[in-house]
């Protein structure tokens, strides 16, 4: 069944962005990634508001891929982020 | 090495001073530490293999029981190190002139001298004229356009430790107090150079405090500044400081990153290790972008600079993501 999902920044994430990655820490817990490649884009093009739709097409353009292949990846890593606490749903 | 803070009071007010966080935080506070509960500091040194008794404040010459508690730390065969202003009542001047050079360093923290501070100037002046070899004047740079020339006619005539430690102001947490943004710093590193060489020519050497980083220096001035014999290190690690009240933390910047408890188990090398695993995670940072991919860094050779620096670069950003078609979990 398909649904609508609504995610959210968790409030102990903070980020800095650094030569060729992000690094993202949990204030928290301690627990820290590297974003790098792929994955630091959708990190950056998530801070700055773009919507879902939007930030395939970005990707798909700046990467030169197919916008469902983006898709998959991002589906990815958004239940990767999940599960790791660095996003979480709501709604 | 630990301090231990045994006045909440002070009697400048430095713009630069990075104790504002931890200050404000603590607005329940005693002014000065108890004698009891000094024991149990010097008791904590000497679990920890520590030998030397450093007091800070605030301006730790106010304690009104000051010289008991250097009595008391000498008691314990304890070197005293005292981080003062010098501006300290006639009465703690007269005991620390009493000690053996030996014994105590009193690091004299000057600022610049203008019209506005000439009076404190000249008692800072007196002060190190008087304890001579057992000062040292430190001084702070917070601010691009340092003039340090007075610091070598100052020794000269205090005949003190021919020495001067040399800090540079860094933030609280809260970004609160003056202090040298990263992107002065290779010019902040050009006037030192400048100041290392003349020192040399008056006999003088520059040590550092935390939070330089390598890369203030040509590779051709840091030689320069080991033939003159300047203490250049890069270093950023807990230096546990001790509030009034029995907390331990990092260092004063990181006052809000969290405290721990002094028990009377604690040994430093443990609470320094806890420290270590707590910042950890933005220790794969550092001050600039390019401290992840410097070799010197990858190294160890240099920390990437303050972590208080490093951890303001980072920033919380409450973004929502809606995900139109999402296939929900059988």
């Amino acid at each position: 069944m398909s649904q609508a999902l609504l995610y959210h920044c968790s409030p102990a994430i903070v980020w800095v962005k650094d030569a060729g990655q992000t690094l993202l820490v949990d204030r928290e817990t301690g627990q820290s990634w590297l974003l790098h490649n792929m994955e630091a884009v959708i990190w950056d093009l998530l801070i700055v508001g773009y919507p879902y739709e939007k930030i395939i097409q970005m990707i798909s353009l700046v990467l030169s891929l197919s916008e469902e292949r983006v898709e998959h990846t991002l589906s990815g890593v958004l239940r990767t982020w999940q599960k790791a606490g660095i996003i979480h749903p709501s709604g | 090495m630990a301090n231990l803070a045994i006045s909440a009071v002070c009697n400048q007010k430095c713009v630069y001073c990075f104790t504002s966080d931890h200050l404000a935080d603590s607005a329940a506070y005693q002014d000065f530490l108890d004698v009891g509960d000094f024991a149990l500091r010097l008791d904590f040194l000497d679990r920890s293999g520590i030998d030397q008794v450093r007091l800070m404040g605030g301006e730790p010459t106010l304690h009104p029981r000051f010289l008991e508690l250097i009595e008391r730390a000498r008691v314990r065969n304890k070197k005293i190190i005292v981080f003062t202003n010098g501006l300290m009542p006639e009465e703690m001047l007269v005991g620390l002139e009493r000690l053996a050079a030996m014994d105590c360093t009193v690091l004299v923290n000057i600022n610049e001298p203008t019209e506005a501070r000439k009076k404190i100037f000249e008692r800072q002046r007196t002060v190190l004229c008087r304890l001579g070899e057992r000062a040292m004047p430190s001084f702070n740079i917070y601010q691009p356009d340092f003039r340090p020339d007075f610091l070598l006619p100052l020794i000269a005539e205090a005949k003190c430790k021919p020495a001067v430690r040399l800090g540079m102001a860094q933030p609280c947490l809260s970004g609160s107090n003056y202090y040298i943004h990263p992107k002065q710093y290779r010019f902040i590193g050009e006037k030192i150079v400048h100041l290392a060489r003349t020192a040399a020519g008056d006999g003088v050497r520059l040590e550092f405090d935390c939070g330089f980083v390598r890369c203030m220096f040509s590779d051709e001035d840091l030689e320069a500044l080991k033939t003159w014999g300047a203490d250049v290190g890069w270093r950023c690690n807990p230096i546990l400081d001790v509030d009034l009240e029995g907390w331990v933390i990092h260092c004063y910047p990181l006052s809000r990153l969290g405290s721990l408890p002094l028990t009377p188990e604690s040994e430093a090398p443990a609470l320094r290790s806890a420290f270590e695993s707590r910042t950890r995670p933005y220790r794969q940072v550092g001050v600039f972008q390019e401290c992840s991919t410097c070799p010197f860094k990858a190294s160890g050779e240099c920390p990437g600079g303050c972590l208080a620096v490093t951890i303001r670069r980072f920033r919380h950003t409450p973004f929502s993501l809606i995900v139109p078609h999402h296939e929900a979990e059988a």
